[in-house]
């Protein structure tokens, strides 16, 4: 079926013609199926949440329905629509009574994203143990309080954003515990081997020429985002979603990657990428602290 | 501290070319967390969920014109949990492809046939209460007229013209001060009221509406955010 059969399917479901729900369902049952299968643990569940999702189209006048209008696929439309019903039905298993049912299918619905969130910034075979304690610290945190930080949400903006965000957030926690700052060099930055293994190691008793790098790393750091930010806000949408995007990892992102996130193509990210670095390089010029430097070198 | 250690540490971050090895995790995370401003967690691609959700497909779908690709932009933009939503529907829908199955004929079929079963006995939608509502106001406002009509027929002005319209005072009787200056409508039938003489807009001429049903509040708990560096 093309986009303009399924658009009109979807019309005659809405004018509630014979048989259309009928072959709406028929239409979308595989799709709803296979994301039953991958946000639920077991078939018996993903039967009960088959019928759920289904239901979920038909409820309040077929309101989700009405949103599709053949601007994309209805394999991709009922994918993410049955994902947002499968949320729902997830939070309410957070209620009390329910035991461990809620925590069980919310590491069935997001254990894939933490794990590739966490994979991101921890990059790197010789990591795995890290990211493993990131992982197990980052469970904690959200088991902790009797689910305080999922149950924190609002119903404002998307559940998966909200959750994810929170992930990513306590991630970022996580590396500023294990990880001290280093002072970033242009000897280092040069470099593409690997950091030596100490680097990653929290050290308890840090020697003075440490500490003294340490801050060093942090006041570099402080004035690295401060000129981020003044150049972010004169940078347009586009360039500054690929600032965001690139922040995510701990290495650089493939431009394939990004332009796939974006959805633009390749030679236009390339293109962005040199944009943003003259932006953030005129942005630096103007920073008084290297206008002071080099006023002491001239 | 020379601009060249700064520039060095974009070109790494933003400008490195793929495969160029890894950048310091810790320099990442700091600066993301220091691009965010207002509440990171706020914000939907369009008005209401289920719009953002197909807006959401449009966009992954590369079903979206220049203009409306912007505006999805934007509101990435401004939202680090919204690129986060995109990433994770982008690899869900990756995951879809990989592991598509056929759902089970009997599922289907049941599933069909609990929504007939269940409009065959699903009643007609009952009368609203506004219907109910003005349905009975009107009842009232006719039963009202009616008693009025009664009432006023009853001390009509005589027709007759050999009766005096005013009666005279009988001498030496004077009407005490309590007795009240309009007179009160006599009840027929024997001093049982008139049915539905009630004023409209008495409880009992009109039908009771449902008391609004007490919707479930959680109370926010707060987002939990990480602490800033200490610098």
């Amino acid at each position: 079926m093309t986009t303009a059969d399924d658009r009109a399917l979807v019309r005659d479901v809405l004018d509630t013609k014979p048989q259309a729900w009928d072959r709406f369902v028929r239409r979308v049952a595989d799709t709803v199926w296979t994301a039953c299968r991958l946000l639920t643990s077991d078939e018996a569940e993903a039967r009960d949440a088959f019928g759920d999702v289904i239901d979920g189209f038909h409820v309040d006048g077929f309101r989700r329905l009405r949103q599709y209008d053949g601007s994309s696929r209805i394999e991709t439309f009922v994918a993410l629509s049955a994902r947002d019903i499968l949320a729902e039905r997830m939070l309410r298993l957070f209620l009390p009574d329910s035991g461990a049912k809620g925590w069980t299918a919310f590491e069935r619905f997001f254990g894939a994203d933490i794990i590739r969130i966490i994979a991101r910034r921890l990059p790197g075979a010789d990591r795995e143990h890290i990211r493993q304690d990131a992982h197990q610290d980052i469970c904690l945190a959200l088991i902790s309080d009797d689910y305080r930080r999922l149950k924190a949400y609002r119903g404002i903006g998307s559940f998966t954003g909200f959750i994810l965000h929170m992930v990513d957030r306590l991630l970022i926690d996580f590396i500023r515990r294990a990880m001290p700052v280093r002072q970033p060099t242009i000897a280092t930055t040069l470099s593409t081997k690997p950091p030596a293994s100490w680097e990653e190691i929290p050290s308890d008793l840090p020697s003075p020429e440490d500490a003294l790098l340490e801050q060093e790393g942090d006041r570099l750091l402080a004035m690295a985002t401060q000129v981020l930010r003044q150049a972010a806000a004169d940078l347009t949408e586009a360039e500054r979603l690929y600032i965001h995007i690139a922040l995510g990892g701990g290495e650089p992102i493939p431009a394939r990657e990004v332009a796939r996130l974006m959805r633009r193509p390749v030679e236009e990210v390339y293109k962005l990428k040199q944009r943003v670095m003259d932006r953030l390089r005129a942005s630096l010029d103007k920073h008084p602290a290297v206008k002071t430097w080099r006023a002491s070198v001239l | 501290m020379t601009p060249g250690t700064l520039h060095s540490l974009f070109e790494r971050h933003f400008g490195g070319t793929d495969g160029a090895g890894r950048i310091d995790a810790r320099h990442a995370a700091e600066l993301a967390a220091g691009m965010e401003r207002g509440d990171p967690t706020n914000g939907e691609l369009a008005d209401n969920p289920e719009r953002s959700t197909a807006l959401l497909a449009a966009y992954l779908d590369g079903g979206l014109d220049d203009a409306a690709q912007q505006e999805v932009h934007a509101r990435l933009s401004n939202s680090p949990a919204q690129v986060h939503e995109v990433a994770s529907a982008d690899a869900f829908l990756d995951a879809m492809e990989s592991a598509r199955v056929t759902a089970p004929a009997d599922l289907v079929t049941t599933t069909i046939s609990k929504r007939r079963t269940a409009a065959v006995l699903i009643p007609p939608p009952r009368q609203s209460s506004a219907i109910w509502k003005w349905s009975g106001m009107v009842v009232a406002v006719a039963v009202a007229v009616v008693a009025v009509l009664v009432i006023v027929n009853h001390h009509a002005v005589p027709t007759d013209n050999a009766v005096p319209i005013a009666t005279k005072a009988v001498p030496g009787k004077v009407a005490s001060p309590e007795t009240p200056m309009i007179a009160k409508p006599q009840i027929p039938h024997g001093g049982v009221p008139l049915p539905g003489a009630t004023p409209a807009a008495s409880e009992e001429s009109t039908p009771r509406t449902h008391p609004r049903r007490e919707q479930p509040t959680m109370a926010p708990e707060g987002l939990d955010t990480a602490p800033g560096p200490s610098h």
